[in-house]
C-alpha cells in the first residue's frame, strides 16, 4: 500500500489515549454490540429457563399440535403440541452447558499435557507429541466418531469426546509457551531456592503463558457448540426428550412441509449463537492484538 | 518427495494403530456384543474362535491391516455383508459430491477474496467479510434443510433428497447434487475467502507490485496475475485443511439430502456400534484425506519452483 512507503519516523504515532479510544470504539462497533446482546440474551435463557419460557419443555398440549407461530405460541408448536419457543429456551441451557464444559475439559487436559511435556521433555514428551501430531493431522470428526462408537451416544460421552479431541491444540500451545518460559531467570531463581516443580509450574510458568491459551479456548467455544448441534442432529449426542437445538432440528425434519417453523427456528438459534460468539471472539482478538487488525 | 510420502505412510500407520487400539478398548466382549442378549457359553467360545479373538492383540492387528491391504475390510456385524463391496458403491458418490463442492467453493471464494483485497475497507469488502463469518457460523445441515425447504418443497426445482447417477441423464444428476454441493461449497468457501484476502493483501504490499503498477499495468492485471499468483501458497495450504472441513460437513449433508455416500455409512456404523464398519470407513477416509494433502504438498513445488522436495 502506498501509505507504507512513508518512512516510519514521519508517521504520527497515535497517543496512548487515542489508541485506547479507538479500541473502545472498535468494541462498540454495531455488529459487535448486537452480538454481545445476543450472547447475553442466550445466557439469561440458559441460566433461568423457567423464568423466560412460557411453558415447560415437556408440556404437551394435544389440541395444539403443529400450530404455526401465534401470540399464544410465539414460534409455533411441534407434533406433540409442545411450545417451540419454550423448548428453544431450555435447549439453550444444553448447548451452552455442553460447549462450555467441553472447552473446560479440553483446556485442562491440553494444558496439563502441554506444560508437563514442555517442562520435563524427554521420552514422555516425544511420545505425547507424536500422538498429538497424528491427532492434529486428521480431521477431528473422525476421532469424535470413533470415541462415540466406543462410549455410546449420550451427553456425557459427547462432552468427554470433545474434551479429548480438542485438547491437542491447547497442549501444543501450552508446550511451546512452557519451553520458552522455563529457562527464564525467575524460573531458575525459584528452582534455586528450592521451590518444588509442581509449584513452579502453577505459580511461575502457567501465569506467564495463559494469555494465548485463553484466546485459543475462546475460539474453540463456537466450534464445540456447532459440533454438539451436528452430532445431536445425527442422533449421536443429546438424546430426547432433553431439548437440544440439533435434536429439535432433526425431529422437525419430518414435518418440514407442513410445519417449517420446526426446522427454521432451532437452526436460526444455533446460527445466532455461533455467529455472535465468533464476532465477539474477533473483536476480542483485535483488542488483544491491534497489530493484526484489518489484516484477516 | 520420497520423504514426504514416507511421512504420510508413517502417519497412516499410527492412525491405524489408534483406530484399532481405541476399538480394542470396547467395554465387554465383542463376541458377547455380537450375540446379543441370549447366548450360551459354547456359542461364545465358538464365535471367539471364528473371529480370532483369542489370538494375541498384535496378531489381530496384523490380520486386520493385512486383510485391509488386500482389499478385504471385513464384514459388517449388522448385515454380515462384506464392507469393501459397500464402500465400492459409496465412495464414488461421495467423491463426486466432494469434487463438485470443492469447485463451487473455489468459484465463490477466489473472486470474492480478490475483490475484497483489491477494494480493501470499502462496503464491498466489509460485506464479503461479514458474509464469510456468517458462512463459517451457519450449521451446514441447517443450510441444507433451508435449501430443501425453498427449492424442493416450495419452488419444486429439485428433488428433496437422494442421489441420481449420471447415467440417468445430466439434468437429473445435476439437480440431485446441486443443493448438497452448494451447501458444502459455501461452508468451505468462507475460510478460503478469508485466506485469499489476507494473503493477497500481503503480497500487494510487496515491491514487485509497485513495479508492476509503475509499468502502467491495469489494476485488474496487477491483482489477479502479480499479487494472486504469489499469494497462492497459503491459499493452497488452507484448501488442504478444507478437505477435513468438507468431510465433517459431508457427514451431516449426506444425511440431510439422503445421499448414499461413505459418510452416511460411517454414521450408520456409529449408531449401530458396528465396529468393523467404523474401523474400515475411518481408515479409508483417513487414507483419502492423507492423499489429498499429499497432492496439495506436491503442488507447492509446481506453483512455486523455489520450493523443492530434495
Amino acid at each position: 500500500m502506498r501509505r507504507h512507503l512513508r518512512p516510519k519516523s514521519l508517521r504520527a504515532e497515535p497517543t496512548k489515549w487515542r489508541t485506547r479510544l479507538r479500541n473502545v470504539r472498535r468494541f462498540f462497533d454495531p455488529l459487535t454490540v448486537i452480538a454481545a446482546m445476543v450472547v447475553v440474551a442466550i445466557l439469561i435463557a440458559a441460566s433461568f429457563p423457567s423464568l423466560v419460557a412460557p411453558y415447560g419443555y415437556e408440556d404437551m398440549m394435544l389440541t395444539q399440535r403443529l400450530k404455526p407461530p401465534s401470540l399464544q405460541h410465539l414460534l409455533g408448536t411441534d407434533n406433540f403440541g409442545r411450545d417451540t419457543f419454550s423448548r428453544l429456551v431450555f435447549g439453550a441451557r444444553v448447548s451452552v452447558y455442553v460447549g462450555v464444559v467441553a472447552v473446560l475439559i479440553a483446556s485442562t487436559l491440553g494444558v496439563a499435557i502441554g506444560i508437563l511435556s514442555g517442562f520435563y521433555g524427554g521420552s514422555v514428551d516425544a511420545i505425547l507429541m507424536r500422538l498429538i501430531d497424528v491427532m492434529l493431522s486428521f480431521p477431528s470428526i473422525l476421532f469424535a466418531l470413533v470415541l462415540i462408537t466406543l462410549l455410546g451416544p449420550s451427553v456425557t460421552s459427547l462432552i468427554i469426546t470433545m474434551g479429548i479431541i480438542y485438547s491437542p491444540r491447547l497442549a501444543r500451545l501450552a508446550r511451546a509457551g512452557t519451553m520458552s518460559v522455563k529457562n527464564e531467570e525467575y524460573v531458575e531463581g525459584a528452582r534455586a531456592v528450592g521451590v518444588p516443580n509442581l509449584r513452579i509450574l502453577a505459580r511461575y510458568v502457567l501465569p506467564n503463558i495463559v494469555g494465548p491459551l485463553v484466546v485459543q479456548a475462546s475460539l474453540l467455544l463456537p466450534i464445540a457448540i456447532l459440533v454438539e448441534a451436528t452430532l445431536s442432529f445425527l442422533g449421536l449426542g443429546v438424546q430426547p426428550p432433553t431439548p437440544s437445538w440439533g435434536a429439535m432440528l432433526s425431529a422437525g425434519r419430518s414435518y418440514m412441509e407442513i410445519a417449517p417453523w420446526l426446522t427454521v427456528f432451532p437452526g436460526a438459534a444455533i446460527a445466532a449463537i455461533v455467529l455472535s460468539v465468533n464476532l465477539l471472539g474477533d473483536a476480542a482478538q483485535d483488542w488483544a492484538n491491534p497489530r493484526l487488525r484489518r489484516r484477516l | 518427495m520420497l520423504r514426504r510420502i514416507l511421512q504420510t505412510a508413517v502417519t497412516l500407520f499410527l492412525m491405524s494403530l489408534i483406530i484399532f487400539g481405541a476399538l480394542q478398548a470396547i467395554p465387554g466382549d465383542a463376541a458377547v456384543v455380537l450375540l446379543g442378549e441370549y447366548y450360551g457359553f459354547e456359542e461364545v467360545t465358538v464365535l471367539r474362535e471364528r473371529l480370532g479373538l483369542d489370538d494375541p492383540v498384535y496378531l489381530q492387528y496384523l490380520r486386520w491391516i493385512g486383510n485391509a491391504f488386500r482389499g478385504d475390510l471385513g464384514r459388517s456385524w449388522r448385515s454380515n455383508e462384506p464392507i469393501s463391496t459397500e464402500l465400492a458403491l459409496r465412495l464414488p458418490v461421495t467423491f463426486q459430491l466432494s469434487l463438485l463442492a470443492f469447485f463451487t467453493s473455489l468459484l465463490i471464494a477466489i473472486p470474492a477474496g480478490l475483490v475484497s483485497a483489491a477494494r480493501r475497507n470499502t462496503w464491498l469488502d466489509r460485506f464479503a467479510r461479514v458474509a464469510a463469518l456468517v458462512g463459517i457460523s451457519l450449521p451446514n445441515f441447517w443450510v441444507g434443510l433451508m435449501l430443501i425447504l425453498t427449492f424442493a418443497l416450495v419452488l419444486r426445482w429439485i428433488p428433496s433428497g437422494g442421489f441420481v447417477s449420471i447415467r440417468s441423464g445430466l439434468g437429473p444428476y445435476i439437480r440431485s447434487l446441486a443443493a448438497p454441493a452448494l451447501t458444502l461449497g459455501t461452508a468451505m468457501a468462507a475460510s478460503t475467502m478469508r485466506i485469499t484476502r489476507a494473503s493477497t493483501l500481503e503480497s500487494l504490499s510487496q515491491d514487485y507490485i509497485r513495479t508492476a503498477r509503475s509499468k502502467g499495468l491495469s489494476e485488474a492485471v496487477v491483482v489477479t496475475v502479480h499479487a494472486f499468483k504469489n499469494a497462492l501458497i497459503p491459499i493452497l495450504t488452507v484448501i488442504g485443511v478444507q478437505f477435513g472441513t468438507m468431510l465433517a460437513g459431508s457427514v451431516a449433508v449426506e444425511t440431510v439430502f439422503s445421499i448414499p455416500g461413505i459418510s452416511r455409512f460411517l454414521i450408520d456404523g456409529v449408531t449401530n456400534r458396528d465396529y468393523p464398519v467404523v474401523m474400515a470407513t475411518v481408515l479409508v477416509i483417513s487414507l483419502g484425506y492423507m492423499v489429498a494433502n499429499l497432492i496439495v504438498d506436491l503442488l507447492y513445488s509446481v506453483i512455486d519452483p523455489r520450493i523443492r522436495y530434495a
